[in-house]
């Protein structure tokens, strides 16, 4: 008797059935990933406090009025005069008076104050004020280490961003874009003279070494942006 | 004899087609691979502003969408309406709802983790992104994301 030969099962629909999720797929997914500006939103108070009494070259004041017209430090300007004026909120002569102070510090400096506030911290450990400080000492004393001396902007300086209520929000990332693009640039800067990469590649890595490099590039530039209140800042 | 028969043709051999569905495979997982779902159906027409300084976002990220933008179908009005999620917001309170009930028992820490990502048309004023942003405080929901397009 002959031995029966094993039927072969027709794979011709296969195709077919892989068309079909193909085309699934395709309706389904996008392309393009999104990619965003990140912000984060200032905590809620409660009660009304008087916002602290800052100096004047500390504050980079960029405004924007309803009919989406720029004023940087109480001067008409353009958009693209923002990152400018950015770049040298950060970088200036060390004996500046319109710019905010700047301090140059080392490793001895660094390691000096750590002491100071290690012995601050464990005499009262209740005020947290003292750990902080010493944590930012720290911070600080990694810096160093890294990059060598280098000078810091004061950390009562920021760029607060005013707007008006009928400000287009396009103008409003548009001045956001800019204010980041002149950090950026001041970080790629730094991130190539130093660790010989450039900053985008690392901006986003999730290898710790990069991370730290981050963090670094971070604390000499730091983003410290505020939204101010408008002057109708109702409803 | 002749050696150039022109008696019946020889009928080509059909094309296999056994490699096909492979193919279509590897055009499939290729899909599969590269693309990411599209998020939720939206309601409002949104023209994002152009920027530069943009960057990916992680796709794990877990992530709550806001848009703001005019109503596709004029039904639901002309005026610039907040989309959250999946549906139309009717008002700024029900922004908070929403946060409230999809924070559900949790703690706030929990909202470190979550981003808000906005997709607001580039003609909306200000002040309906600050009022949504003010409910967005009230839960202490901060972190933000604006979804632009790249200038490029």
């Amino acid at each position: 008797m002959a031995k029966r030969e094993l039927e072969e099962i027709n794979a011709g629909s296969m195709a077919d059935i892989a068309f079909l999720l193909l085309i699934f797929f395709l309706v389904t997914t996008t392309m393009n990933f999104p990619k965003v500006l990140e912000e984060r939103l200032p905590q809620k108070i409660d009660d009304v406090i008087d916002p602290p009494l800052v100096k004047k070259e500390n504050v980079l004041e960029i405004l924007a009025n309803k009919n989406d017209q720029i004023l940087i430090e109480g001067n008409r300007g353009e958009i693209e005069d923002i990152k400018d004026k950015v770049i040298e909120f950060y970088v200036h002569p060390i004996n500046s008076t319109i710019w905010p102070k700047l301090t140059s510090i080392n490793e001895s400096m660094a390691n000096q104050y750590i002491e100071k506030f290690k012995v601050l911290s464990a005499q009262y450990p209740d005020d947290n004020r003292y750990a902080d400080t010493l944590n930012r000492w720290e911070i600080k004393k990694g810096v160093i280490a890294a990059i060598g001396t280098y000078n810091e902007i004061s950390d009562k300086a920021m760029i607060t961003i005013q707007l008006d209520n009928a400000t287009s929000f396009k103008t409003y990332v548009s001045v956001l874009n800019e204010i980041m693009a002149g950090i950026n640039e001041l970080r790629a800067e730094l991130c190539l003279a130093k660790f010989g990469i450039p900053y985008n590649k690392i901006e986003k890595s999730k290898v710790p070494e990069d991370q730290a490099k981050v963090k670094i590039l971070r604390a000499v530039y730091p983003k410290r942006i505020m939204k101010a209140k408008s002057k109708n800042s109702q409803g | 004899m002749s050696k150039f028969s022109k008696g019946k043709k020889k009928s080509q051999p059909a094309i296999s087609t056994a490699s096909l569905p492979d193919i279509v495979f590897m055009l499939l997982f290729f899909f599969i691979v590269t693309t990411i779902f599209k998020e939720k159906d939206t309601k409002v027409v949104v023209k994002a502003p152009l920027a530069t300084e943009i960057t990916k976002l992680d796709r794990r990220t877990d992530q709550i969408y806001y848009w703001v933008g005019k109503p596709s179908n004029k039904n639901y009005g002309t005026g610039y309406r907040v989309q959250v999620d999946d549906a139309l917001a009717p008002d700024m309170g029900a922004i908070r709802a929403y946060l409230i009930e999809r924070r559900g028992g949790d703690l706030s820490e929990v909202w470190d983790k979550v981003i808000n990502n906005f997709k607001i048309d580039e003609k909306v004023n200000m002040r309906i992104v600050k009022n949504v942003q003010e409910e967005l405080r009230n839960e202490d929901a901060l972190k933000v994301a604006y979804t632009l397009k790249d200038k490029k």
